[in-house]
């Protein structure tokens, strides 16, 4: 195991460098933040770029730039954004409300889908399962910021019961968390239906139904624990998805996380902030991967084995 | 069970306002507007930002010498008065006394001096603004309350821009002592406003400062919510959570909405944003000035405006808006006349089914619609046109400055100082940055003739010579001057809108 989980880390450390060297240079190739920091600015010349340039420290070669940013990802120092700020306190601020969101979104969706998603495979071709999957057909053809969209529509312009953005107490997570976890519910449903149904014709089964245990024994201990390695490896790599989805989500309801951190800071070409985002994210992926692959271990026991 | 929206605290506060009327307690003013704004500055140093949404918050933060107010009329501001001397290249300016920036420390001569030396030193290099003052040689503190500007060459435009932007008075001991980090993130000036707390991303939150030499403000407190989404930012007028929307945030679509809930109005002013399509004038069919002009000829920007735009924008003639100086009210749009252009098409021995691509910024929606239109009605005269959507940058970096446009490419510009020197001079003076391909000494003498007078009127005559010379050679189409579009709550009241977004809030109140 201690062997696998250093495996895992130094894979995990390939591919945060690999992601952020890709994304430094992307970003450089896409424009210079000195004319975008001068736009407006009369008659802009070339010295004034230059000094701007310089004062961003853009006028050294890109790979000093690189490794500085490297051994700040190391030392825990992210840079000063080119507004200003320090990067840690922007990260420090962005991050848990990105977590919080994602992990309210993907609990919703846990919490919903299972129960659907056990009910639409038991109740397999009758009206029950008809419609749980003709709702999880309408989810799954919704943009996501459209629903947020109409969310913001009905339950705060018109009822006036939730604010219709901005970051603050439970309220303000309502809105954004089920526009998520409704669209993740609508592939999730369908996840859990389709594995449990494979489950379910399982021998086991029918040897504990023929036990007499009552149903939802069979059900949520037996055939769940079943399918559950299936389930945690897609709940895992959702959580991939989920934080790139999570940047239109935020936008529409002005939540400030990772999301919009990084939204803004490829507009305004803020490469410290960005490297910083796409550094942290990154590692975040990898890191939920890992964990999943542990959490395989525990749920079957043959897996621990090898 | 009582649940305070609103609505209820509203007619709560208006029935403790109306008792108060009625009995002895004077009637309460006061209360807390919050504005909603498209961006967050990240630094409220005057000399650290270009940004449009800096200058909404700070122009009540901060006072410059002088004000530029709604009427776009150039008044006092810590200045009382000023003079020219040796042949304007020398200004002087009388003080206001008894002055003091929000942290008490006092507003003096060396305030002024010690403002414009970091403006145009070390610190002020790394940011955009110094471009705009370098015209400055030194300031000089005569006494006190006295100090002369010591300019480089005369420079007619410096009164004005010394009412906003990288101008704005700072406190020395302040910057001093707390350090050039700790000012970018706690502001402080001598406005009527003073900073209380900002967020990153979220707000900045301002206090009245009561002892402001313009009198103190009417409201307690006002909060700026950083919304950058049209949609949200509207949704956030609807709920009561936001009083006003700031431009540019509102699209021209999202309008109606606004307009048909009964709490909101829109108020929409010429702002400072043209849009043009420039030419190419060194190859291609727009090479020949007749085919620009038959070009010009062929669209009917009328319509553009009408439809595209619903009507939230001025036709134009020159690179100008009619709120800037230098705008000539007798010089007027080429009309539409698709018979006269294809007249003169042939007259340029340009054939049927001619091409010319038309640069545009690919994030900006509106203008993808107008050149979409205006390709429909060049090839209604015979001269296929294709649009061409660039990266933001890219076009900015990489096509317009090195002339790698095609035949077309948008242009758009907006200078807070509505002087058309600012427009003119990057589009049209050779070898700036603006302006890849006219090379011409006529128009050259022309922009640097007006550079180093002060006289007003001279000036004007001046640049609105540049227009008519620029018109006559068809440097671009000129297309329209946009509105600022403001959202507003009905509920707040003195609110005067500025085409420049530098919205100043001492005289508003909220009910």
């Amino acid at each position: 195991m201690v062997q696998f989980i250093a495996k895992r880390c130094a894979q995990a450390v390939f591919v945060v460098f690999a992601v952020t060297l890709i994304v430094a240079l992307a970003i450089r190739m896409t424009g210079d933040p000195a004319i975008m920091l001068a736009q407006g600015a009369g008659s802009v010349t070339e010295e004034d770029l230059a000094r701007i340039r310089e004062a961003l420290g853009l006028n050294r070669p890109f790979l000093t730039q690189y490794f500085e940013f490297l051994k700040g990802l190391v030392t825990g120092d992210l840079g000063t954004s080119f507004d200003g700020y320090p990067v840690s306190q922007l990260v420090n601020r962005a991050l848990p409300a990105t977590l919080l969101l994602a992990a309210v979104s993907l609990i919703f969706s846990v919490v919903v889908s299972i129960p659907l998603g056990i009910k639409a495979a038991t109740a397999k071709g009758r009206w029950p399962d008809q419609v749980i999957r003709i709702f999880s057909l309408i989810g799954l053809s919704f943009p996501n910021f459209w629903l947020g969209t109409m969310f913001v529509l009905a339950f705060a312009i018109t009822l006036n019961w939730l604010p219709a953005s901005g970051m603050g107490g439970p309220s303000t997570i309502l809105m954004p968390a089920a526009t998520m976890g409704l669209i993740l519910t609508a592939t999730n449903v369908r996840l859990v239906r389709g594995a449990m149904l494979e489950t379910l014709q399982s021998q086991y089964i029918m040897v504990a139904r023929a036990k007499g245990l009552s149903e939802n024994v069979v059900l949520y201990k037996h055939a769940l624990k079943n399918c559950a390695i299936t389930l945690v490896t897609y709940f895992g790599l959702q959580f991939g998805g989920l934080l790139g989805g999570i940047v239109i989500i935020e936008r529409v309801f002005n939540w400030q996380g990772m999301g919009t951190l990084a939204f803004d800071a490829v507009a305004a070409r803020n490469y410290p902030v960005l490297q910083a985002v796409i550094a942290i994210l990154s590692l975040m992926i990898v890191l939920v991967n890992l964990l999943v692959d542990i959490a395989y271990g525990f749920l079957d026991p043959r897996i621990r084995a090898e | 069970m009582f649940k305070p929206t609103g609505l209820r605290v509203a007619l709560l506060a208006a029935s403790v306002a109306g008792a108060g009327a009625l009995g002895t307690v004077p009637a309460f003013a006061g209360g807390t507007l919050k504005l909603g704004l498209s961006q967050d500055a990240g630094s409220w140093d005057p000399i650290d930002t270009f940004l449009v949404a800096w200058a909404a918050v700070s122009t009540n933060i901060y006072d410059g010498l002088t004000y530029r107010g709604p009427d776009m009329q150039l008044v006092p501001g810590l200045a009382l008065s000023w003079e020219e001397l040796d042949d304007g290249k020398r200004l002087r300016f009388k003080l206001r006394q008894g002055v003091k920036f929000h942290n008490g420390e006092p507003f003096n001569a060396e305030a002024v001096k010690f403002t414009f030396e970091r403006l145009l030193g070390e610190e002020g290099a790394k940011g955009p603004q110094r471009s705009n003052y370098i015209v400055i040689e030194k300031v000089e503190v005569v006494d006190d309350y006295t100090v002369d500007f010591q300019l480089k060459a005369p420079d007619p435009v410096l009164l004005t821009k010394l009412a906003g932007y990288g101008a704005m008075i700072v406190p020395p001991q302040y910057i001093k002592e707390k350090g050039e980090d700790y000012f970018n993130t706690h502001p402080v000036g001598t406005g009527p406003f003073k900073f209380v707390t900002y967020e990153p991303k979220v707000a900045i939150n301002l206090e009245a400062f009561a002892e402001h030499w313009g009198g103190a403000p009417k409201l307690d407190k006002v909060e700026y919510h950083f919304i950058s989404e049209p949609s949200t930012a509207v949704a956030e007028l609807q709920t009561g959570s936001v009083d006003i929307v700031i431009p540019p945030i509102i699209p021209v679509a999202m309008i109606p909405t606004i307009a048909a809930d009964a709490k909101l109005d829109v108020v929409s002013i010429p702002g400072p944003t043209v849009d043009a399509l420039r030419f190419n004038t060194q190859s291609g069919i727009t090479k020949d000035v007749r085919v620009r002009k038959a070009l010009i000829m062929a669209v009917d920007r009328d319509t553009i405006i009408k439809s595209i735009l619903a009507g939230q924008a001025e036709p134009i003639a020159s690179f100008q808006g009619r709120l800037s100086f230098g705008y000539d009210p007798d010089l007027k749009p080429v009309p539409f006349d698709p018979e006269g252009a294809q007249k003169l098409l042939k007259e340029a021995g340009v054939a049927s089914g001619a091409k010319v691509q038309i640069d545009v910024r690919a994030n900006d929606a509106t203008m993808g619609e107008v050149a979409q239109a205006v390709a429909a009605y060049l090839s209604a005269v015979g001269v296929e046109a294709t649009v061409k959507p660039y990266e933001l940058n890219v076009l900015l970096n990489d096509i317009i400055p090195p002339g790698k446009t095609g035949e077309m490419f948008q242009q758009k510009w907006g200078g807070w100082t509505f002087d058309f020197d600012n427009t003119a001079y990057s589009m049209y003076h050779s070898g700036e940055k603006w302006n890849p391909y006219e090379k011409d000494p006529e128009m050259d003498k022309l922009l640097e003739s007006q550079r180093n007078i002060t006289d007003r009127a001279k000036r004007e005559a001046i640049l609105k010579e540049v227009g008519k010379y620029a018109a006559d050679h068809a440097l671009e189409m000129e297309l329209y001057n946009s509105n600022a579009i403001f959202g507003v709550n009905k509920r707040v009241k003195g609110f005067d809108a500025p085409p420049d977004n530098r919205l100043r809030l001492t005289n508003v109140t909220v009910e």
